[in-house]
């Protein structure tokens, strides 16, 4: 393929996925610039690497693999813990003893709220899978952990959110019953 | 199964890890117990919800700026490989007729894959009118398992396909699932009912590619196709809804259509 090909194909297959890549870089990272830079060199890896992603597959979920390895080299290289791991999964693990419902009136602001208020190591497979649309297979590969881990984060890590919107829930309307 | 295990095996149902038989005891559960079919509807709703949410904050946005720079620097960056490319061949004409050629033969070859899938999606349409609207194809459908035994194993994963969430002319809901065969071209087909009227999705094999965004197709008479392409499958939308509807219900399909068939 001719290097104009490249860049067409690259330019039809990837740049449409850079609004939800910022945005997941961005809600990681907490500092817009800091998420600029992450998803810039992403994108010019993604460039250099584009022979070797195969069209038809998830071009989406190639680029956020990319993004999530860029972010734990850095992480490693600035000597920053890596992401929370089992011990939290263990405390939270033993705490929940009742799920409540989803609540039906939520605003934006709650849900994105609720969300924060979960361990890291949970958001992070929660927007993977929720909001990126990966498969399980493509979460393990990006975060180089075994399906099953990303099985029982992502049923944890919605536990808790749905413990968190609750919260949220009971805040706007405190005399609604709880069932 | 007991309402407990379904609850446990829903996040997992969700994410198509199941065995089919498991899948298919679960699917039978729902359709008896309203509870559990609450508790899924809510668990998708949140998934909704999260998406909308994240999509919709304008404090994650990324600025126009940086959007323009990164696409100049991207676009400088493969322009100045094109240079070191052309440096390169500048030694024989030889190269460079090779390369028109090579040039030539892709445009070309493009033109051939347009063309194909064109008349792919004349053929989803066909299926869709004549299957899903008037009942009149020459080979009568059969059920996905069988079609999966006997032609295409990935037509096994849509047993289970619920319709999208969140759209605005409300939820979708499954009419029919089968694979039927239009004109020598066999599909798997899952029909839905969308505000009020009838959308059908449709796979088949194809090593054409689209890509994975969906794009409109021309289509014959008033009917409306969506396409995308994953794990060397064409997905086909098709209704009568505006070009814009159409569009966003294979927006919608396009996470779990792409979740069943990469794992298939």
């Amino acid at each position: 393929m001719s290097e104009e090909s490249v860049w067409t194909a690259f330019e039809a297959e990837a740049l449409p996925h850079v609004d939800r890549l910022f945005r997941l870089a961005l809600w990681l990272e907490r500092d817009r610039a800091t998420a600029e830079d992450l998803v810039q060199e992403t994108l010019t890896q993604a460039l250099q690497s584009f022979h070797r992603f195969t069209p038809g597959t998830n071009c989406r979920a190639w680029l956020t693999t990319i993004l999530h390895h860029l972010r734990a080299n850095r992480r490693r290289a600035s000597n920053r813990a890596p992401i929370e791991t089992g011990a939290i999964e263990e405390r939270f693990g033993q705490t929940l003893a009742f799920v409540p419902p989803v609540p039906e009136h939520l605003t934006d602001e709650e849900v994105l709220g609720a969300l924060r208020q979960i361990p890291e190591t949970y958001q992070e497979v929660i927007l993977l899978c929720d909001v990126q649309e990966m498969t399980y297979k493509e979460i393990a590969s990006a975060l180089n952990i075994p399906i099953g881990t990303v099985m029982s984060r992502l049923h944890r890590g919605r536990e808790l959110l749905r413990v968190a919107l609750r919260g949220s829930a009971a805040r706007i309307a405190p005399t609604r019953e709880m069932p | 199964m007991q309402c407990r295990e379904v609850r446990e095996l829903m996040d997992a149902f969700e994410g198509d890890q199941l065995l089919v038989e498991t899948t298919n005891d679960l699917v039978r559960h729902l359709e008896t117990c309203a509870a559990c079919r609450a508790e899924l509807e809510g668990r998708r709703m949140l998934r909704t919800r999260l998406q909308s949410a994240f999509a919709g904050a304008d404090a994650l946005a990324p600025r126009a700026e940086f959007l323009k720079v990164v696409h100049t620097r991207l676009r400088a960056d493969a322009t100045s490989r094109m240079t070191r490319r052309t440096w390169l061949k500048s030694w024989g004409a030889a190269a460079a007729a090779l390369a028109a050629a090579i040039s030539g033969g892709l445009f070309a070859r493009n033109a051939v894959q347009r063309s194909r899938l064109a008349a792919l999606a004349r053929l989803a349409a066909g299926d869709h009118q004549n299957c899903a609207i008037k009942f009149n194809l020459a080979e009568r459908p059969i059920p996905l398992d069988e079609a999966a035994r006997r032609y295409d194993p990935a037509f096994a994963s849509f047993t289970t396909l619920a319709g999208p969430m969140g759209l605005p002319n409300g939820p979708a809901e499954v009419l029919d699932r089968h694979s039927c065969v239009y004109e020598g071209r066999r599909f798997a087909h899952v029909v839905f009912r969308y505000g009020g009227h009838v959308v059908s999705l449709l796979v088949t094999s194809g090593t054409e590619s689209i890509g994975s965004s969906p794009e409109m197709l021309p289509a014959d008479g008033s009917l409306q196709v969506a396409s995308f392409s994953v794990a060397r499958h064409l997905v086909f939308v098709v209704s009568d809804l505006p070009a814009q509807d159409t569009s966003r219900f294979a927006q919608a399909m396009v996470g779990p259509v792409s979740r069943r068939l990469t794992n298939a």
